[in-house]
């Protein structure tokens, strides 16, 4: 068996994947065998450890090897000890409790060895593998070593940081660490030299007890939320008392060696990148955060500390370095609420990050800044600039992070501005930015809904409200969902001036109609891509279209809406999407009222006749009333179909909350509206039946229409039978499907399949298909669905009627197709057996 | 508040080394199986290697807990996974840049295969500076003394 060097090489020049299986299988195998044989001799061991780490390393199967490790702890020789530790800190994590109970017998006993070497081995191991149960095991010894080798900073070292952690694996053995006045005994020993001649002994030692403080603090204040868990009152109020009476003296000291650490301008053994000890200064600080927001009544002392804060703050103003002492400073003056000036300080020197080069300041800038908002509004205002910049970086978080700050910063004085800048953004994103583009449409769309609804004023002129209606069309038209197209419909509505309504119908009809062609300098390509292969941009043209028909005569002819119309139901009937076609449907009969050519109105009524046959039933009872609609007399038919009147959008909006502190995980997340996709239309047909109450219709509309809103009522309003069963659940798309027989006799049995998006996010489904098979002896029919979206809100469910005749026992293999928010397809199949028989 | 795990991994995505800290990050992918770990580094690499080297920040969201802090020296990525709530990316890659240094001054001019070929060495320098995911020690003359001492008695 060769040599642990000879094994890497043989498995770097495997030149292929098999044989490089093969070496490490068979090494593994070898090692194995040996692994078994009491008698070899322990450098051979050695080796074979080290092998095993390489095999770890590799991710190959490890755990024959566990034993040897533990043997290896337990030799005597200190080389043994050291490769038998460092194999049980890569090998035994998260290894079986048995295990690990050999292992603390072996951590006991090195503890208490006088090698100050084997003792900082057990330590470091002990930090690493540290349980709860490990904890309480060995806090004994590391009290121990705390108490008995004060002089040794090595140990002390160690011991402080395995302390720590036993602190935080076991919160009630704080008491032990601070009952006696540990703590103080310590720092008080290393007091009498001086903190700050510590630094003799290292600056770890320091960074050990400042680790110590924080955790101490950092469980105090837990405790302090959650009282009565680990502790009685008591308890707790004796451990504040140790603590203070400890840690507050402190206080000056930390101060005092924080100052000179960042003053000392060049200590080569601490230099990183140019600044003296940084992990140094970022702990001091945060230990002094937490210590001045713990209640210790050390408010005498915030001045020294707004003082020294203002210190490093203006001196680090000019250079460059040591971004992360600044950034910890900056996170202090906020985490600490000091004084005004120190805020505005704080604030600009995140400023200063955003106009940095690097990428990585930019980032914990912008996510500072995030939180800081709130507090300094009008200061973080100032940085815009920067903040927009930050939307052309190459890093999704950034843009992604530029953007909430940007939402977070809007308001009436500077909406103006800031949309022309996400406008400009927008011209220049591309489909990969899609998450975004959505992102902003909805919460521009959200804000300005808030705004309507609290102050029933906008921010934006409607001049400015059709710029933004127009690009937001163009440039994310097709990708924003129903609900929001149906809030830009209630914008568009709501316009106060008739002009404004023409004007963007003229605008949204010019680039379908006379294909762009008017427009010489957009070439084919870029005419397809914002405007003929744009959903959005389409559905308002056709709304537009019905709606304000009559205000356009002067730019188009009576011929080009028809045929736009008819143009339009060719292409979305062959890719049957019955959305537009509803539309579509609507816009016919709004416009025939609105022309004057005969002609062209017998076209629209022969566009809305050749849905009243249609398979989707929806489509052709809607059909069907139109044609009803359409025979009545024109003054009838001037009253149903007059322009919509202004009306408020009723749903809350759930606006811009997150941005403080929204930093979601998922940068792609969108859509955060929650609104029902039937929404407008029900709006609609409330309205429409509020006019019929004003004029003495004739009864057979308003059964009609009736009908209608009771029909979409019905679809709304789905809800789960008791009696129904689970059969199935998918995580990865977050449906669940409920099954419900609602009848079964004698060859036949009824049932309703639900589905039901238990998303949180808003995903939804569209284009949804199902597709139902069951066993040789039976027939299955497939009655209604009652829609091919599943609805995005949590909870939301789709209904299909399912009837089954034959004969045997009742299963199903169920096959699920949609499309997702990408508009990728996805497909669920499962099967299913009732208990029930046919 | 600590370091989760430490890869090294180089531009292939061969892990060279890994230490983890915390064995409860790896949980969190679903269907655990043996090859966990193996399909953990999977995707660390794949998110990474995708990202401009130049032009993008050096932390990256890995999941809904954890986040990672990275940066790319030659043909090696050094890789910290932190939570994602901890909010010292910067202090996160100071420390990947002091790791770095003294592997650089132990091996003298460290390269890939320093790392390969004494990954046991690798591992002795960095529990000496971190311990249960925090840094011990910052002094890097005390450290090369104490490494070069540990490491004669091979």
């Amino acid at each position: 068996m060769g040599s642990l060097k000879q094994f890497i090489k043989d498995v770097r020049n495997a030149n292929t994947l098999a044989k490089e299986r093969s070496i490490i299988t068979k090494e593994s195998a070898k090692i194995r065998t040996q692994l078994r044989n009491d008698q070899l001799e322990i450098s051979k061991r050695r080796s074979n450890i080290q092998k095993l780490l390489y095999l770890y390393i590799l991710g190959e199967k490890t755990h024959f090897g566990q034993v040897e490790c533990i043997n290896l702890i337990a030799s005597d020789n200190f080389i043994n000890k050291r490769l038998g530790y460092l194999a049980a800190m890569l090998l035994l994590k998260n290894e079986n409790p048995d295990l690990l109970t050999l292992i603390t017998n072996l951590i006991n006993y090195d503890l208490q060895h006088s090698n100050k070497y084997i003792v900082a081995l057990a330590l470091t191991t002990m930090g690493d593998l540290c349980n709860a149960e490990l904890a309480i095991d060995l806090y004994p010894d590391v009290l121990n070593i705390l108490n008995k080798r004060l002089d040794e900073p090595y140990l002390i070292k160690h011991s402080l940081f395995v302390a720590s952690e036993i602190i935080l694996k076991a919160p009630q053995l704080i008491i032990q660490f601070t009952n006696d006045g540990l703590i103080g005994k310590i720092i008080k020993n290393y007091r009498n030299r001086s903190l700050r001649t510590l630094s003799n002994c290292t600056h770890g030692v320091l960074l050990a007890v400042l680790q110590f403080m924080k955790i101490c603090l950092l469980q105090q204040k837990q405790q302090k939320q959650e009282p009565g868990k680990e502790f009685s009152e008591e308890e707790i109020q004796d451990f504040d008392e140790t603590i203070k009476r400890n840690f507050t003296p402190l206080i000056p000291e930390l101060m005092e060696i924080l100052k000179t650490c960042h003053t000392n301008s060049f200590e080569p053994e601490y230099d990183v990148n140019g600044v003296s000890d940084p992990f140094l200064q970022v702990a001091l600080l945060q230990t002094l955060t937490l210590l001045f927001s713990s209640n210790l009544d050390v408010d005498v002392l915030k001045n020294d500390l707004q003082y020294l804060l203002t210190n490093i703050a203006t001196t680090n103003e000019t250079n460059n370095r040591g971004f992360s002492v600044q950034y910890e400073t900056v996170k202090t003056i906020f985490i600490l609420d000091l004084d005004p000036s120190l805020r505005v300080l704080g604030v600009n020197i995140l400023g200063k990050f955003l106009n940095s080069k690097d990428s990585n300041n930019k980032y914990v800038a912008l996510n500072t800044l995030l939180k800081v908002v709130p507090i300094e509004p009008e200061t973080v205002t100032r940085h815009k600039k920067f903040i927009v910049r930050c939307l052309y970086e190459l890093d999704p978080s950034i843009k992604r992070r530029s953007l909430e700050l940007i939402f977070a910063i809007f308001n009436k004085s500077n909406a103006g501005e800031l949309i022309s800048e996400l406008i400009k953004f927008l011209s220049q994103s591309t489909e990969s930015d899609k998450g975004l583009m959505l992102y902003i449409v909805d919460n521009l769309l959200d804000l300005y809904f808030d705004s309507v609804n609290n102050t029933h004023t906008t921010f934006l002129s409607e001049a400015d409200q059709f710029i933004m209606i127009v690009a937001l069309l163009k440039y994310c038209g097709k990708f924003i969902y129903f609900d929001r197209l149906s809030d830009i419909l209630l914008i568009v509505n709501n316009f106060k001036q008739t002009e404004t309504k023409k004007k963007l119908t003229v605008e949204l009809l010019s680039k379908l109609i006379n294909k762009g062609k008017d427009n010489k300098k957009e070439d084919d390509d870029y005419y397809y891509y914002y405007y003929d292969n744009n959903y959005g941009w389409k559905l308002i043209s056709c709304w537009c279209c019905g709606e304000y028909g009559d205000l356009i005569h002067n730019e188009f002819l009576d011929d080009q809406l028809v045929s736009f119309l008819t143009s339009l139901n060719q292409e979305f009937y062959s890719q049957s999407n019955m959305h537009m076609i509803n539309y579509i449907l609507t816009s016919c009969l709004k416009l025939s009222i609105k022309i004057a050519d005969k002609q062209n109105i017998e076209k629209l009524r022969q566009l809305i006749k050749s849905h009243s046959m249609d398979a989707n039933l929806i489509l052709q009872m809607k059909a069907n009333q139109f044609l009803v609609l359409f025979n009545e007399p024109a003054h009838v038919k001037r009253g149903i179909l007059d322009v919509m009147p202004a009306f408020s959008k009723n749903v809350a909006t759930v606006g811009v909350k997150n941005n403080g502190n929204g930093l979601s995980y998922n940068e792609d997340s969108v859509s955060k509206g929650n609104y029902k996709t039937f929404n407008n239309k029900n709006q609609q047909t409330d309205l429409l039946l509020d006019l019929l109450d004003d004029i003495p219709a004739n009864d057979t509309t308003s059964a009609l229409a009736n009908d209608v809103s009771a029909s979409t009522a019905d679809m709304n309003g789905i809800s789960l039978p008791t009696s129904s069963i689970e059969l199935y659940t998918s995580k990865d798309y977050c449906l669940k499907i409920y099954g419900n027989i609602t009848s079964i006799a004698d060859n036949e049995a009824n049932l309703d399949i639900f589905i039901q998006n238990t998303a949180t996010n808003n995903r939804k489904g569209t284009n949804l298909k199902i597709f139902i098979a069951v066993s040789k002896h039976q027939k299955v029919t497939l009655g209604h669905l009652s829609d091919t979206i599943i609805p995005s809100n949590n909870g939301g469910m789709v209904k299909q009627k399912v009837r089954i005749t034959g004969e045997g026992k009742l299963k199903l293999r169920v096959r699920l197709q949609f499309l997702d928010e990408t508009n990728n397809e996805k497909t669920i199949q499962f099967d299913y057996k009732f208990d029930e028989k046919l | 508040m600590a370091i989760q795990f430490l890869f090294c991994l180089n531009k292939q995505g061969i892990l060279r080394i890994s230490k983890v800290y915390n064995h409860k990050v790896f949980q969190t992918i679903e269907n655990s199986t043996e090859k966990n770990d193996s399909v953990f580094v999977n995707e660390v690499f794949k998110l990474i290697s995708t990202r401009d080297h130049k032009k993008q920040s050096n932390f990256v969201p890995l999941n809904d807990k954890t986040k990672l802090i990275y940066k790319r020296y030659a043909g090696l990525y050094f890789i910290l996974g932190v939570d994602l709530a901890d909010e010292d990316e910067l202090l996160y890659l100071t420390n990947i840049h002091f790791l770095v240094e003294v592997l650089d001054q132990f091996f003298g001019n460290v390269c890939e295969l320093d790392i390969v070929f004494n990954f046991y060495k690798v591992y002795m320098c960095i529990d000496e500076i971190f311990q249960a995911g925090e840094i011990v020690e910052t002094d890097k003359d005390r450290l090369q003394q104490r490494l070069q001492l540990l490491n004669k008695l091979d």
